[in-house]
């Protein structure tokens, strides 16, 4: 068999499998949250058989309104198998053990990245997408986010760049490689964090961020009636007298546009360029 | 009739009392320098009288100033406590951390702090820590007041320390919070990180108060250790005493690990060091318990400022690497008296 040959029929079992996996309608069931928001805009609740109870969380997850239209599943493996899936989304970092049960009892199972930047997540789409054989609904949504790329760019040519520092709970921050600052510069801000050599996220000491002279602090916020201790350090003293003393500006950005990295992050540069008054 | 012993005493009791004023101060200078941020304190303070805002005046007054003052506060509450607590049931393993008396503030933190209560009403915080505290202390009084063996009171306070931390963590995962759950380790552990001079205003006033219920009873603590009889015999009233410090234990150790956690064995080591040098006396051990408390954690605090981790460690690992092996010390050189 020449080398022709051989591409041709692999070529040709490409094309049968994914007619094979078009034709049949799929059972997908999601055991992420980041895998239940994009899978929620590419699948309806008949193919779509599970998502996570995080989904539905106004806190942390974005789509949380569309979640009350699909099923939520409680994570554990009896339940996923009783509903029958022919592909198990995960995420890259969901418990290892339940991956490898998953693996043991034969089923097939994606498993998803974290995307660090804008092209990361149009390639995330366009590939579970595929998976789940709706192409034509994962080009579109990636179109719609384009547009929103090119809408939210115009806005912000004019004025020159603020400098802001990112402060999540337990005093975390976001450096260089991480969806955080790619949201930061779609929002035409600089990232503090990413200048001083942070890579990922990173604990930042509160005298460290007082001092890293920004322009506006951006707080993460959890939409709950209880407080944690993790989110105590947001509303320290300091923080309070460094915006009265710099005028720096302090938005508070709801968890949910951070969580994960999907058409939730275009919203959250688009949530930030709108709270920001020049 | 003071004799040549006590006389040498007191001189080393006063000697031992400057000492341990003078590296409070020491520290608490050292503390105010110790950061991510080097600054300079003369400048700052020049700054802060000339009425200068300014960042390294809000560094100084508004991060360090709170952290130090917590340090002091809560390291002289638990060492005060260890001494009265010790005095009080004549057992040197009487420790809050050790009989679980920490661990059951902290639940009452706890339950206050993750449902709500204390964004209502700020005050319950250090309330929910006290109750938590008041309940263990007097369940723990109750049971060794007949049996005041070593291994009935260890026995206790492991059994209260594993209900309450159990208790805990059960409180946290209900938590409609999802940060809650972990951070168990703040509450277990203990950690003066990113503390505001509002945790300071929280638990000043029922520290105070503890600590004057405890200091009041340093003369009748020295009569007890002669023995129940002879103090009676000598005008103590012994259940005045026993209230006074167990509700001065639970306002000063309730409040005090409602805001910062469960932090180990400073009770437990500072006593045993300095009791030599105030003649083995437990009221007079009182005060340089205190002292030695608070040079304790501030120095402990001061070290996990400036140990290299990525996220700070907590304050709590570092007494419990210091107070552990003393505590297996303490129970082996007193195995005589665990034979029945």
């Amino acid at each position: 068999m020449n080398f022709k040959q051989t591409l041709l029929l692999i070529s040709l079992s490409a094309l049968f499998y994914s007619v094979s996996t078009i034709a049949k309608s799929q059972r997908v069931v999601s055991l992420n949250l980041c895998a239940d928001q994009l899978l929620m805009e590419l699948l309806k609740p008949s193919s779509l058989v599970g998502i996570t109870q995080l989904a539905s969380d106004a806190s942390a997850s974005f789509s949380y309104k569309k979640a009350s239209n699909f099923h939520q599943h409680n994570d554990r493996i009896e339940e996923v198998m009783a509903l029958k899936p022919d592909l198990i989304v995960a995420g890259a970092f969901t418990s290892t053990a339940t991956n490898q049960m998953l693996d043991q009892l034969g089923y097939k199972v994606v498993k998803l990245g974290l995307p660090k930047t804008v092209d990361d997540i149009i390639q995330q789409i366009a590939f579970l997408g595929e998976q789940v054989g709706q192409l034509q609904r994962a080009n579109k949504l990636i179109k719609t986010m384009r547009d929103e790329i090119t809408a939210l760019e115009s806005g912000d040519q004019a004025a020159p760049a603020l400098r802001a520092v990112v402060y999540y709970a337990n005093g975390f921050s976001a450096g260089k490689e991480t969806i955080v600052n790619e949201i930061l510069q779609l929002a035409g801000l600089k990232n503090i964090a990413a200048e001083t050599g942070m890579a990922y996220i990173a604990p930042l000491s509160l005298e460290s961020l007082l001092v890293s002279n920004p322009d506006v602090l951006l707080l993460g916020r959890l939409d709950a009636n209880t407080d944690s201790l993790a989110h105590q350090v947001l509303q320290h003293d300091a923080i309070e007298k460094l915006s009265a003393l710099e005028h720096v500006q302090k938005i508070s950005v709801p968890d949910r546009y951070w969580s994960c990295a999907g058409p939730s992050s275009i919203a959250a540069a688009s949530y930030i360029q709108q709270s920001i008054t020049h | 009739m003071p004799t040549l012993n006590s006389l040498n005493n007191r001189y080393q009791e006063k000697r031992l009392t400057i000492m341990l004023i003078i590296a409070l101060l020491v520290l608490f200078v050292i503390s105010l320098m110790v950061g991510d941020v080097n600054l300079s304190i003369i400048n700052t303070l020049k700054n802060i009288s000339n009425d200068n805002s300014s960042l390294e005046s809000i560094i100084l007054m508004d991060i360090r100033l709170p952290r130090t003052l917590l340090a002091v506060l809560i390291g002289a509450s638990l060492g005060l406590s260890g001494a009265a607590l010790q005095g009080m049931v004549r057992n040197p393993l009487a420790e809050p951390g050790i009989i679980g008396v920490s661990t059951s503030a902290a639940l009452g933190a706890v339950i206050v702090f993750y449902f709500g209560l204390a964004t209502a009403f700020p005050m319950a915080l250090p309330l929910g820590g006290i109750v938590g505290a008041l309940l263990a202390v007097i369940f723990l009084y109750a049971l060794t007041r007949h049996n005041n063996s070593m291994l009935t009171l260890i026995l206790a306070g492991v059994a209260v320390s594993s209900l309450s931390a159990a208790l805990t963590a059960l409180a946290l995962n209900l938590s409609p919070n999802p940060y809650a759950a972990l951070e168990i380790f703040f509450w277990l552990m203990g950690s003066l990180a990113d503390r505001s001079f509002t945790h300071v205003w929280l638990i000043l006033p029922t520290t105070l108060i503890g600590w004057w219920l405890m200091l009041s009873t340093r003369h009748d603590l020295d009569v007890l250790s002669l023995g129940d009889d002879t103090a009676q015999s000598l005008g103590v009233q012994i259940q005045r005493l026993n209230k006074r410090i167990i509700l001065g234990v639970a306002l000063s150790v309730g409040a005090a690990v409602s805001v910062s956690g469960g932090i180990g064995f400073v009770g437990l080591v500072v006593p045993h060091v300095l009791r030599p040098y105030v003649g083995y006396q437990p009221g007079r051990l009182l005060i340089c318990s205190a002292l030695g408390g608070a040079v304790l954690l501030l120095a402990a605090d001061i070290t996990v400022r400036l140990l290299a981790t990525q996220q700070e460690l907590k304050i709590g690992v570092l007494t419990a690497l210091l107070g552990a092996p003393f505590f297996l010390h303490l129970i082996l050189k007193s195995k005589r008296e665990w034979a029945p």
